[in-house]
């Protein structure tokens, strides 16, 4: 398979966690959208370095800290979601308007 | 059609039609038990690619580490009856609509861009590779990461804490 594949499949995979973040109301629902979008960007990193002139070694690494990036955010975003739930009973991101605790 | 392509479009179709129930799942537990397989086929895309300690450190961390602290969080935060997953009428079609424009404009851009293609040679050992990269040209960023890590871990710590335990 060549290039084309992997980011047809790369670019699949960010449309669908746009749409997740566009769509649902549910703050969890989104965070799944935001792990779909840095997972395509992780492949299109790994196709262009195996698939292109770059060193082969660098996206791979990229990537490594793409994901380190995303478990960080995921433990933070959760942190703040509990909080929200506990105040407010809920995590529906359009009934989370108010900023002041 | 050799079976290196025939599991490559295996793992793509798997990869994509999980993170289409993941968008459009009535349920949220559904939608995060549908994450599991896309992290797999995108795992299973990794190898395809060569980059196999990628894949493993994407089970690793996202199937292992991630996705349980995503499941924990919709498991702690169910008692919502009413509570509706997506927005509904003519909000959906709007994002429907913007969904499929973008899908199209990155295909076309995909599909009429003139890459440089050049297959590199499968290396043999990445993880050694990688291990080297991050003790040298990496060593900045690698550090840099840690100290993210170590904050991230702290902050969360703080926010998930109830209020009035703060002695």
């Amino acid at each position: 398979m060549s290039l084309h594949f992997y980011l047809a499949i790369g670019a699949l995979l960010f449309v669908l966690g746009i749409l997740s973040m566009i769509t649902r109301r549910n703050a969890i629902a989104l965070l799944m959208g935001v792990e779909l979008v840095l997972n395509s960007a992780n492949l299109n990193f790994v196709a262009f370095s195996r698939f292109t002139q770059a060193k082969p070694i660098d996206g791979q690494v990229m990537s490594i800290f793409v994901i380190i990036l995303a478990a960080a955010e995921a433990a933070v975003a959760l942190a703040i979601v509990m909080n929200l739930y506990r105040q407010q009973r809920s995590i529906q991101v359009d009934e989370a308007h108010e900023l002041q605790g | 059609m050799d079976i290196k392509t025939l599991l490559e479009l295996m793992f793509g179709l798997l990869t994509v039609a999980s993170a289409a129930w993941v968008a459009f799942a009535p349920k949220l537990l559904h939608a995060g038990f549908s994450l599991l397989f896309t992290f797999f086929g995108v795992a299973g895309l990794y190898v395809m690619l060569g980059a196999d300690f990628l894949a493993a450190v994407q089970v690793l961390v996202y199937i292992g580490g991630i996705l349980v602290l995503l499941l924990f969080g919709i498991l702690l935060t169910t008692a919502m009856p009413t509570a509706e997953l997506t927005v509904g009428g003519t909000r959906k079609g709007q994002g429907l609509a913007l969904g499929a424009l973008l899908l199209g404009l990155l295909l076309l851009a995909i599909f009429r861009a003139g890459w440089p293609i050049s297959e590199n040679a499968l290396l043999e050992t990445t993880a050694a590779q990688i291990g080297q990269g991050f003790m040298t040209t990496w060593l900045l960023p690698f550090e840099v990461a840690s100290i993210l890590l170590l904050g991230a871990m702290l902050g969360a710590l703080h926010l998930a804490r109830r209020a009035g335990e703060d002695q």
